[in-house]
C-alpha cells in the first residue's frame, strides 16, 4: 500500500510538471496567425526610399520623368501630419501630397489659374465631375525650400473628392487668396524615388 | 540580415544616390544653357555666350546619357535585391 502511495505521488509530480512546461511554451509561441495572413515580416518598400521621407533635393522619377523636391510644406493638425512637396523639372512643377492616415494616400496635383471656384457648398463640379466636400479646417503649417507659401503659419483648406479625383483650396494668412489645385491619387509604387545625400534620407 | 541581403542594399542606395546627383547635374546644366542662349539674344552679346551655352547643352545630354546607363544598372541591382529578399524554394 505504502509503495502504491509512493509512485501516486511521483506520478502526480511528474504529471503536473508535465503540463506546466506544456503551458509555459504554448504561451511563449504566442496566439495562432490568423489563417490566410502573412507571418513574416513587412515587406521592404520597392522604390528603394519611403515616400514618406521625402525631403528637399530628392528627386522622384514619376511618368518617365525626373522631378527634383525643390519645396516641401509640412502641416500639423492637432497632431495629424502630412506634406506637400512641390516638383521641379525644368520650367514645369507639379505638388505632391503623402498623407498617412489609415492608409497611404499619394495625391499628384496641378495648380488652377484663374479658376473661379470658390470653397464653400456640399459639392463643386469642375471640368465636368461633381466633387464632394470631404473636409475643411485650419492647419499650421511650416515652409521649407521654394513653396510659394511664408515661412510658416495658419492655412485653412478644405478639400473635396469624388473618386480618386480631387479638388483642394488651400489660403495661407487671413489675407491671402485661395490656392486652388486638381489632383489624381497615385499609387506609391508608380514613384521611383532617389535621395540625395543630405541628412535625414 | 545577411552579407549578401546588406551589401546589395547598399549598392541599391548608392545607385540611387548617384541618380539624384547626376539629375541635380543635368538640371543645373539645363538652366546654365537656357540662361545662355538668351544671353547670346542680347545686341552685341559676344558670339562666345552661344558658344559656352552650346557646351552647357552637350554637358546635359552626356548626363542624360549617363542617367539612363545608372537607371539600368538600378533595375538590375534592384531586380538583385527582390531575389535576396524572396523566400527560397
Amino acid at each position: 500500500m505504502d509503495a502504491f502511495l509512493i509512485l501516486l505521488f511521483i506520478a502526480l509530480i511528474v504529471g503536473a510538471g508535465f503540463v506546466y512546461l506544456r503551458g509555459r511554451k504554448q504561451a511563449g509561441a504566442g496566439p495562432p496567425a490568423p489563417a490566410g495572413l502573412p507571418t513574416g515580416p513587412a515587406p521592404e518598400p520597392i522604390g528603394g526610399a519611403d515616400v514618406r521621407a521625402l525631403k528637399l533635393g530628392d528627386v522622384v522619377n514619376y511618368e518617365s520623368r525626373d522631378w527634383i523636391v525643390e519645396g516641401t510644406l509640412r502641416f500639423n493638425q492637432g497632431g495629424f501630419r502630412w506634406d506637400e512637396h512641390r516638383l521641379v523639372d525644368g520650367a514645369d512643377s507639379l505638388w505632391l501630397s503623402v498623407e498617412d492616415d489609415e492608409g497611404l494616400e499619394i495625391v499628384v496635383w496641378e495648380r488652377l489659374r484663374g479658376a473661379a471656384l470658390e470653397p464653400g457648398p456640399g459639392s463643386l463640379e469642375h471640368v465636368g465631375v461633381t466633387y464632394e466636400l470631404d473636409e475643411r479646417g485650419n492647419a499650421n503649417f511650416t515652409s521649407e525650400g521654394v513653396t510659394g507659401a511664408p515661412g510658416g503659419g495658419k492655412a485653412e483648406f478644405a478639400d473635396y473628392a469624388r473618386d480618386d479625383k480631387r479638388l483642394s483650396f488651400e489660403r495661407y494668412g487671413d489675407d491671402g487668396g485661395w490656392e486652388i489645385s486638381s489632383g489624381n491619387v497615385i499609387s506609391e509604387h508608380v514613384l521611383d524615388i532617389y535621395p540625395s545625400r543630405g541628412a535625414g534620407g | 540580415m545577411s552579407d549578401a541581403l546588406a551589401d546589395a542594399e547598399a549598392t541599391e542606395l548608392g545607385l540611387r544616390e548617384q541618380l539624384s546627383d547626376l539629375v541635380h547635374a543635368r538640371a543645373r546644366a539645363d538652366a546654365e544653357s537656357a540662361r545662355l542662349a538668351d544671353r547670346a539674344t542680347l545686341a552685341g552679346a559676344h558670339a562666345e555666350i552661344a558658344e559656352i551655352a552650346g557646351r552647357y547643352e552637350r554637358q546635359s545630354q552626356t548626363l542624360a546619357a549617363e542617367i539612363e546607363t545608372l537607371r539600368s544598372s538600378l533595375r538590375a541591382a534592384e531586380a538583385e535585391l527582390e531575389r535576396l529578399r524572396a523566400p527560397g524554394d
